[in-house]
């Protein structure tokens, strides 16, 4: 009897450790450990539940969705996100199944992946392995996949939808704050998220929207750190970041600057920023200016003893408004800036939202 | 005898408490930081009156107080030094720094006598062309928004605020 219990209260401890289990219709594989499966399944759930009041224009553009609130973004990452396999998992060897005989589009591949090697295996915080198995599969004419709860999936689409997370996205030293469910530390891990499913979407050379090396006189560059165009998981990651944020209603000032540093790094990624403001980003810029110059210039008026440092500053200001201005009127004639086409290639199902709200709701009452 | 010593304690009580209320009515001496209308970032500094030290002094200590922040803050030479794996996302030394501006602006937000400091720092930390662009840009955004917010001047040099940065500025939250 004694034995029997030991052996029952050593298959729970087993389990508890790491255990495969699906919650909102996604996969989250054995090979991450249960805190990490928790705190996910929990981000999601924020997600899918938040409040989002405060939008970033450029959101809903970008993600192409014809509503912002907590369902519509869940969906977003749903279709992107199907399978969460742990860094552990090794992808190769006998978890590596392939099939003969697929027929992939006949598009071209993006230029950038003959130079590279496991670019997305290398990366230890998250990684889109989907999109890589498909690109792989593609380049090699045969349809590639992983062996998950010893069922095949394949990757006949960069939508399939496979992510592996690393401990990097859960380390103390990485996080917003100590708490590591708080309400900043989600919004931070939720902006990887965005980030590396955006790498499940594109078609032909865009499949993937691969990072490619950044320009000479980026401080990061040579590195594949960066995206020439406006629309990629780096500017997604922002934008999604910023949107999360504006509708933080726990973040202290410290989590609100930390998480503000993150969306600039990731737009100092975007190498063609210069072209892709929007119309409101432009009138909001200008506004700040105007906030300002009014200061100045009541300050002037009450105090005329200033003097000409503040008078300077003022013409500086007038300039920089005028400058605005200009990219206003300029974004305003048909100028388009240059992004990547979205619409996945290969064999995929999209989900609605009312499916992946189903799928949410019924995990979420267990 | 027991008379004597309840007189004396008696005295002695008394005493200390005419000479404690007249400590208490002395007057005020001058404030630390005497209310101007208008100040410029570093003009509290010199009107610091540090026990022993000129304003000079003051201002120098205060300055040199700030370059270590500023020396804290990542550099464009630092994220040279990364591999491919640590730039992925945001490298650890980006959030460090993000840290830190976070926490300055926090004690200055909570403690307006901080504000003329912290506002010294943001600018230095935005001109700053070695600093990091993202440092830089959230330097920036604060200025710029907490200008109007705690009514504090910063004259900011233009040549050394490249588009790229201010552009980041401007699209922050």
């Amino acid at each position: 009897m004694k034995k029997i219990i030991a052996t029952t209260l050593m298959l729970s401890l087993s389990f508890s450790a790491s255990a495969r289990e699906k919650f909102a219709g996604v996969y989250f594989d054995s090979s991450i450990p249960s805190y990490q499966i928790q705190i996910l399944k929990d981000d999601l759930s924020y997600l899918y539940k938040s409040s989002i009041k405060d939008i970033d224009a450029e959101l809903k553009p970008m993600m192409e969705l014809s509503k912002v609130d907590g369902a519509h973004l869940y969906n977003w990452i749903y279709n992107r996100v199907k399978y969460i396999i742990g860094e552990d998992y090794r992808v190769g060897g006998r978890n590596l199944v392939t099939k003969r005989g697929h027929q992939f589009p006949s598009t071209p591949l993006p230029p950038s992946i003959l130079n590279k090697n496991n670019q997305y295996r290398a990366t230890l915080i998250m990684s889109n392995t989907g999109a890589e198995l498909y690109l792989r599969g593609k380049m090699n004419k045969v349809l590639r996949g992983i062996r998950l709860d010893r069922k095949s999936v394949f990757a006949p689409s960069p939508r399939v939808g496979i992510l592996q997370v690393g401990e990097g996205l859960f380390l103390e030293r990485l996080l917003i704050n100590e708490n590591i469910e708080s309400e900043a530390n989600r919004i931070k891990r939720l902006g990887t998220l965005f980030h590396e499913a955006r790498h499940s979407d594109g078609n032909s050379e865009h499949i993937g929207f691969l990072h490619s090396k950044c320009p000479e006189g980026h401080a990061l560059s040579g590195l594949d750190a960066c995206e020439p165009y406006s629309n990629g998981a780096y500017s997604l990651e922002a934008t999604a970041t910023k949107t999360l944020l504006l509708n933080c209603r726990t973040c202290s000032n410290v989590d609100k600057t930390k998480l503000s540093t993150i969306i600039a790094d990731s737009l100092t990624r975007v190498t063609v920023r210069s072209h892709v403001k929007t119309e409101a980003q432009l009138l909001e810029e200008i506004a700040t200016f105007q906030r300002v110059i009014d200061f100045y210039v009541n300050l002037i008026a009450t105090n005329p003893q200033v003097g000409e440092p503040f008078k300077k500053e003022l013409e500086n200001l007038r300039a920089r408004i005028k400058v605005s201005e200009d990219q206003l009127a300029e974004l305003r004639s048909p100028v388009k800036p240059k992004k990547l086409d979205p619409r996945p290639e290969g064999t995929f199902k999209e989900v609605s939202v009312r499916e992946s709200s189903n799928l949410m709701n019924a995990s979420l009452s267990k | 005898m027991k008379k004597f010593v309840v007189s004396l304690v008696f005295i002695f009580i008394f005493t200390l408490i005419f000479w404690n209320l007249k400590n208490k009515e002395r007057p005020k001496e001058d404030p630390v930081f005497p209310v101007k209308t208008v100040k410029t970032v570093g003009a509290d500094l010199d009107e610091k009156t540090f026990s022993g030290q000129t304003p000079k002094e003051a201002k120098e200590n205060a300055d040199a107080y700030f370059e270590e922040h500023l020396k804290s803050l990542p550099t464009i030479d630092d994220l040279k030094n990364l591999t491919e794996e640590e730039v992925h996302h945001t490298p650890e030394i980006i959030k460090e720094g993000g840290e830190l501006v976070g926490t300055i602006f926090d004690e200055a937000q909570k403690d307006p006598t901080k504000r003329m400091s912290a506002m010294n720092f943001f600018k230095k930390c935005a001109e700053d062309d070695q600093v990091a662009i993202p440092i830089r840009a959230v330097c920036l955004n604060r200025v710029y928004k907490l200008i109007p917010e705690w009514e504090i001047p910063v004259p900011m040099s233009d040549s050394k605020i490249p588009d790229e940065v201010l552009d980041l500025a401007m699209n922050l939250p």
